[in-house]
């Protein structure tokens, strides 16, 4: 990839005990585009999300954000594991597979949760109300509404979180994940569980993230989101990449459709039509 | 018990239950029969209460509201009112003619160690309530508080040469060493907090019940420092010149502690109100809620779950002082696991999470005892049998903050029923 890269992983491999879930996937993410994950269940897409994160650290293999290792610093002696903190603090930001929200908090506070990942008030600033702790209360707010507004939520600001519905407590968390200003954001399969309305609205809200110059990493199991919305797309099956590219090009190669449908499909099945 | 649903009993066969029930009914039946399992008297007391009492908790909602519309001079104010009613409590039995129990509740030593608890009490809720850490060895903060002062003022050191010397005349210090324990206590919480804190909850609890140990039985055996089982005798009392200002605390009676330590009360809520609205509160209480999402939104958790473990500690610190200073004499039996179980209930009782609670906690149980003085060596059994049916009728205390009443009793109960109608989710 000659490309501008914002995150390159090399060779990732991660073994649980005797299992491995992601055996050497290697993939590139270009600056601005929509990539897709997909896979059957228990592919590892998450597994590598998580490792994206911090929240595994890989067996092997490296991860670069922006040319820089996000995995860990130094080396030998100095060696020290990124925590998911950091990573978020770098700028990747994630939405989880089973919605993690602060249910007890409500919408707005759960965002500015997220806005408080660059904010720097410490003790002292909050016992004695700062003017640093001020401003970045202040402007904590202020941006927590304005990307209540620009998901489409802001009516529901003062409403707990788990009194949400599905589907806007999926937005709730992807307000929360873009208050942290990720560069890369990652979403863990943010259309389950939602109607074919719901579904539209997201793939409207995903593209409207990326107009906004933030680059997203899909993983989805639904199809139609997926090739509707996608600029590459990457297969995992067994922990292992066996396709990547354009989402015409991933429909129509046998080892996904074989993945997807079982073997045989393939030569059986006229057109590819693996929607899962 | 009562709340639980009776699915899968003897009284209801299984052919009876239709297999193909929706999840919404079967939860609606099981929540139904729960409903129907308590005692209809108690029911219709309840009800039968609510109604009488429905003019008075109508005006108490409205006055709610209009308190909560005009939060920003209204809280003050209330604040003031209430200040100025504790610092008056101890004239109560001079100005009016009240029971003899009352009085006994209104003394003002007995007021100078509520005050204290209440402070203790505030500083563990933070650990406890708020970063929903386990600590069963608070009272070691409190031993390090109060030996700091023993020896910081010097006490201790004219008990080593055997004669009662020449008593330090520079009071004055008394604050200085007031900081100086403040900062020697958050160190201690620092330092006992950054490797353990990593641990998850059990080993966290057990890690603190150890530390408290550690510091009362060093403090037994470091004879040459501490004085060993001897304790530390004539820690000086504090006093202020400043000015024409003069104030001087006396023996252990004083009403005058009672006020300090009152001030020392006003001036934490105040504290830990600014830090409950603030970045590092809601990052507590988003790792209470999920600690995975919590690190995955940028809280470094760690940090957070070591500024409140400190807050905590150098609150302790700071109540050991004035403990020290008042009783003036210190010895490690005073430390023992008992009183860190002691405060713990105090925040159990009074509703972990809630400033208020932490108050009515500490209050009610210094107070009871002294009110019941006939209860007074039965007191620990009444505690665990309180706690025990607090758990199980009143998770959430007496005064809880509303957000941690949704956690232990919306969650339970609900996730309970769901469970017990056949959801796995």
């Amino acid at each position: 990839m000659t490309e501008d890269a914002i995150l390159e992983a090399k060779s990732i491999v991660k073994q649980f005990g005797g299992l491995t879930a992601v055996k050497d996937v290697s993939l590139t993410i270009r600056r601005g585009e929509i990539r897709g994950l997909i896979g059957p269940n228990g592919a590892g897409k998450t597994t590598f999300f998580n490792l994206m994160t911090g929240i595994y650290a890989p067996t092997t293999g490296n991860m670069l954000f922006e040319g820089k290792d996000i995995l860990g610093t130094g080396s030998g002696l100095l060696q020290r594991k990124r925590k998911p903190y950091d990573i978020t603090k770098s700028g990747i930001g994630r939405t989880f597979q089973n919605i993690r929200l602060f249910q007890n908090m409500t919408s707005i506070e759960n965002v500015i949760v997220g806005t408080d990942a660059h904010h720097r008030a410490n003790v002292f600033d909050a016992i004695f109300r700062s003017p640093r702790f001020r401003r970045e209360e202040k402007e904590g707010q202020e941006r927590a509404e304005r990307i209540l507004t620009f998901v489409g939520i802001h009516k529901y600001a003062n409403e707990l979180a788990g009194n949400l519905s599905y589907g806007d407590q999926r937005r709730v968390e992807i307000a929360r994940a873009l208050a942290t200003r990720p560069k890369l954001l990652l979403l863990d399969e943010p259309a389950a569980g939602m109607n074919p309305t719901e579904k539209q609205r997201l793939n409207a809200l995903i593209s409207k993230i990326r107009d906004e110059g933030i680059t997203i990493l899909l993983i989805e199991h639904d199809m139609k989101v997926v090739m509707t919305i996608c600029d590459r797309v990457a297969v995992l099956d067994h922990g292992e990449k066996i396709a990547d590219g354009a989402p015409q090009e991933v429909q129509r190669n046998p080892q996904v459709i074989e993945a997807y449908l079982g073997a045989g499909a393939a030569t059986h099945g006229g057109g590819a039509n693996a929607s899962a | 018990m009562s709340d639980k649903p009776p699915v899968n009993q003897k009284q209801e066969p299984s052919s009876t239950r239709p297999q193909n029930q929706s999840l919404t009914r079967r939860y609606e039946a099981a929540r139904d029969r729960s409903k129907a399992t308590r005692s209809a008297a108690y029911a219709r007391f309840r009800k039968a209460v609510r109604k009488d009492l429905e003019p008075v908790t109508s005006r108490w909602r409205t006055f709610r509201g209009k308190i909560e519309d005009n939060r920003k001079w209204a809280y003050p104010l209330i604040g003031l009112i209430l200040i100025t009613i504790a610092a008056l409590l101890p004239f109560l039995g001079d100005w009016f003619s009240i029971p003899i129990w009352l009085q006994r509740a209104t003394n003002g030593s007995v007021l100078a160690r509520t005050a204290l608890f209440v402070l203790f009490a505030l500083g563990l809720n933070v650990v406890v309530g708020f970063a929903g850490l386990l600590d069963l060895g608070y009272v070691a903060f409190w031993a390090i508080g109060a030996y700091t002062a023993g020896i910081a003022t010097g006490a201790h050191a004219y008990l080593e040469g055997g004669s009662v010397g020449p008593e330090p005349t520079w009071h004055m210090w008394m604050w200085a060493i007031l900081l100086l324990a403040l900062v020697v206590a958050t160190l201690a919480g620092l330092l006992l907090g950054s490797p353990t804190l990593r641990l998850r909850g059990d080993y966290l609890a057990i890690v603190t019940l150890g530390f408290g140990e550690i510091i009362r039985i060093v403090a037994n055996n470091l004879d040459h420092v501490t004085g060993g089982p001897r304790g530390i005798r004539n820690i000086p009392h504090p006093e202020i010149h400043v000015g024409g200002l003069n104030v001087v605390w006396g023996t252990l009676i004083d009403t005058k502690y009672y006020w300090l330590l009152l001030g020392l009360v006003v001036l934490w809520i105040v504290a830990i109100r600014m830090l409950d609205n603030s970045r590092i509160g809601r990052a507590w209480v988003a790792i209470r809620e999920d600690e995975v999402a919590a690190a995955s939104m940028g809280v470094n958790i760690v940090r957070m779950k070591l500024a409140a473990f400190a807050i905590g500690a150098c609150t302790a610190g700071v109540g050991g002082v004035i403990y020290a200073e008042q009783i003036n004499f210190i010895s490690p039996p005073t430390f023992n696991i008992q009183q860190s179980i002691l405060i713990l209930a105090m925040v159990v009782i009074g509703g972990m999470g809630s400033i208020g609670g932490a108050i009515v906690g500490a209050s009610a149980v210094v107070l009871i005892p002294e009110v019941f003085k006939s209860l007074d060596d039965y007191r620990f059994f009444a505690f665990g049998f309180a706690i025990v049916l607090m758990m199980i009728f009143r998770p959430q205390g007496l005064l809880p903050s509303k957000r941690r009443k949704a956690e232990l009793v919306g969650a339970s109960q609900d996730q309970q029923l769901y469970e017990a109608a056949g959801g796995s989710g």
